[in-house]
């Protein structure tokens, strides 16, 4: 990929697809969904969902799985409006893009 | 490395971290690598680096450099204050190739760095110069008359000096020449005048013990009052020179 993803991108990204899952997901599949969109390295998202919890965008609860605890991840009510920040700014922020490619004469 | 191995390493790298920061990373790392699978286990913990690697992003989160600095994109984390040398491991925590770009940045901005200062320096050079000429011009009437009257005056004493030394000599010599002349001139003419000789005669030793006198002036002088001139001259030319450790 060309272009660099920024932090509030990632962020955002991370929110959106922790939102796909009512009851929440989990680290592993977190990673591996973002990983299916936009390269990223295994370890990139620990940080990331570490900081996100702390602000209050996501909380985490413990679920028995396979005789073992598996932390899940779901986001808040701080999260949402976050998440719709995100998406309304990339919505004109991506129009403008497109609009100004569509513009170029090639 | 195997997944414990990976695992016992991030802990010990993460033992002086506070407890639920350390359990929560833990945690994380445990389950995710758990959740890979045995058959993947070997791929993520390759791509996880190594255990340093992981703990030095740990860190480097808990200290807030992440949310303040950093940036996550998609080829990793990237934070210009990690340029320093010694945070390398921290520097680009998802690169592949992590010890290779972070070496040649900082050795690149090392002598950038150097060479600003380097730069500075010569800069400041040529005011430090062109001030100096400016003083040097601007006090040139005051110091050339005030070196002009030390110098006079140090070649007026110069000047005496040998004159006394060439006089004192020249009038020695004189007086003994005379009266060794005299005496001499006085005893021949004895033979014709016998008291003009006389005269002369005793003249002439008269002269010579006036030379006898000067003869021991100079003795005194040269040997004496010279040596003296020139040992105290030394003296305060070494006392002006290393201040007043030669003051006994």
């Amino acid at each position: 990929m060309v272009f660099n993803t920024g932090a509030a991108l990632l962020d955002a990204i991370v929110l959106a697809v922790v939102t796909k899952d009512q009851e929440g997901t989990y680290g592993y599949k977190i990673t591996q969904d973002v990983r299916n969109v936009i390269e990223i390295s295994e370890s990139t998202l620990y940080p990331v969902l570490r900081r996100l919890q702390k602000e209050e965008c996501l909380e985490v609860y413990d679920l028995a799985y396979d005789g073992r605890n598996r932390r899940y991840y779901r986001i808040t009510e701080k999260g949402r409006i976050q998440l719709n920040l995100y998406k309304s700014e990339w919505a004109g922020y991506s129009q403008k893009i497109s609009r100004i490619f569509e513009e170029a004469h090639i | 490395m195997s997944r414990d191995e990976f695992m016992r390493e991030l802990e010990y790298l993460l033992a002086d971290i506070p407890d639920e920061e350390k359990e929560d990373a833990i945690e994380y790392y445990r389950d995710y690598l758990e959740e890979a699978g045995a058959d993947n286990e070997e791929s993520v913990i390759r791509e996880f680096g190594s255990p340093e690697r992981i703990a030095a992003m740990i860190r480097a989160d808990m200290n807030g450099h992440l949310k303040d600095g950093g940036e996550f994109t998609e080829s990793g984390f990237q934070d210009e204050r990690f340029r320093d040398p010694n945070y390398q491991m921290a520097k680009r925590y998802d690169l592949p190739e992590v010890t290779r770009q972070p070496s040649e940045d900082s050795s690149y901005e090392q002598s950038s760095r150097e060479e600003g200062r380097r730069r500075r320096r010569k800069d400041r050079r040529p005011v430090r110069i062109i001030l100096w000429i400016i003083l040097i011009i601007s006090a040139s009437p005051m110091l050339l008359g005030i070196g002009g009257g030390i110098l006079g005056i140090l070649a007026g004493i110069v000047g005496a000096l040998f004159g006394a030394v060439v006089a004192l000599g020249a009038v020695t010599f004189a007086f003994l020449a005379a009266g060794f002349a005299l005496a001499v001139a006085g005893f021949t003419a004895m033979i014709l005048h016998p008291l003009n000789g006389i005269l002369l005669l005793g003249l002439g030793i008269l002269i010579l013990g006036l030379g006898i006198v000067f003869l021991a002036v100079c003795g005194l002088f040269y040997g004496k009052f010279l040596p003296y001139l020139f040992r105290s001259i030394i003296d305060i030319c070494n006392r002006f020179l290393h201040g007043r450790r030669t003051r006994t």
